[in-house]
């Protein structure tokens, strides 16, 4: 093979890498039938790094421009470590769509420091839930006994939404978490025992 | 009764390993499974042809997923929270670090990674897919669970110092 085109390819194949490591793009150095075995074979693998580079850098960029959709070039080990990167953010995209349906129970693993902060942000959320449903539950209960409640000024019963009315135990007991146990105040003793003298008084005269 | 063409794989034919191996316990070094897998598929490629050699793994692989789904996780969960309990025993278990990349319910159709890989990672990448015994164990997992029968495919692998294998599965019909 002349010199002359041993040099030629030896320039091309010497321009194509510095692009590379300049980070433009590179071109597929030509290759002629006169080129000796071993020179053909370096400026094939030349070419087959500057299609690697090629997939790698656009898949990269589609990536940096947050798409992460885009399909990573197979078989490309310069992209390994994005592919990687991309698996990561598309299962923490994923992660974050349950959380925001409510899903509580996703948590990170081996993400470093970022896996720790994801998974105490879940459980403050799971939490904030928890509580912001106690309070929902509570208020529910309060509401059936706010406003003003229709009220016989002499027997007590209560009219409800039905217009009926319900002995006052009933009314509380049905919309609210209060139960009654019956007793007897000192007062109502008093007069209960008195009424009952009397009629017995009125028993015995008879 | 493992000798028989009517043997069929029950959770219980795995033994009592716990009070089988007092001293050695129920751990075992991952290069002996891969010994074992390995070995099979090298016998088998040679008494059967690659291709059906490759059915049979991962039909082993489905057995294998079923009966671990089955024995193991939770199918009365609703799907995330079964996700999320698989992910977990494969975790402790071991096996693999899963995780979900896709959901798509209309077509139940499924993107998913499985890293450090208990049958492939450490392997190099090539151009070729060797994951058909994990290709089964989803897609009988998902089987099960689902109640609907699944083809799951490994779509792509990469290495950047151990393994990670993604892989799509599918509801038949």
């Amino acid at each position: 093979m002349p010199d002359e085109i041993y040099q030629i390819a030896l320039k091309a194949l010497s321009e194509q890498l510095t692009r590379l490591l300049r980070g433009e793009t590179a071109e597929a150095v030509q290759i002629g039938d006169d080129l000796d075995p071993e020179l053909k074979s370096l400026c094939e693998t030349v070419n087959q790094l500057v299609v690697s580079f090629k997939n790698a850098h656009d898949f990269i960029q589609s990536l940096a421009k947050g798409n992460l959709e885009v399909s990573p070039p197979p078989n490309n080990l310069l992209a390994s470590p994005f592919k990687q990167l991309q698996a990561s953010l598309l299962h923490l995209t994923w992660q974050t769509k349950q959380i925001a349906d409510g899903d509580y129970k996703q948590r990170v693993y081996f993400m470093g420091a970022f896996s720790t902060s994801f998974n105490s942000m879940v459980e403050a959320l799971e939490e904030k839930r928890r509580t912001e449903t106690l309070l929902k539950e509570a208020h529910a209960k309060v509401r059936h006994l706010e406003g003003i409640i229709p009220i016989c000024m002499y027997c007590k019963k209560i009219r409800d939404d039905m217009e009926s009315w319900q002995q006052l135990e009933e009314y509380i007991t049905e919309h609210s978490e209060a139960h009654f146990s019956h007793g007897i105040c000192p007062e109502c003793y008093k007069k209960v025992k008195s009424d009952l003298e009397i009629e017995k008084g009125k028993l015995r005269k008879t | 009764m493992f000798k028989s063409k009517l043997y069929r794989f029950q959770w219980k034919d795995l033994g009592d390993i716990e009070g089988g191996r007092p001293n050695l316990g129920n751990l075992v070094n991952v290069a002996v499974y891969r010994l074992m897998q390995y070995t099979f598929r090298d016998v088998l490629n040679r008494h059967l042809s690659v291709e059906k050699a490759t059915e049979v793994l991962r039909e082993a692989g489905r057995l294998a997923g079923a009966e671990f789904c089955k024995n193991v996780l939770n199918t009365e969960l609703p799907f995330n929270e079964f996700i999320a309990d698989l992910q977990e025993k494969l975790l402790s278990l071991k096996i693999g670090i899963f995780r979900i990349e896709k959901t798509d319910f209309e077509k139940m159709e499924f993107i998913l990674t499985v890293s450090e890989d208990l049958d492939c990672s450490g392997l190099p990448p090539a151009n070729e897919t060797i994951c058909e015994y994990d290709e089964g164990f989803i897609a009988g997992i998902l089987e099960t669970y689902t109640g609907r029968e699944f083809d799951a495919r490994e779509i792509d692998c990469w290495a950047s110092g151990e393994r990670t294998c993604r892989f799509k599965a599918t509801a038949i019909n």
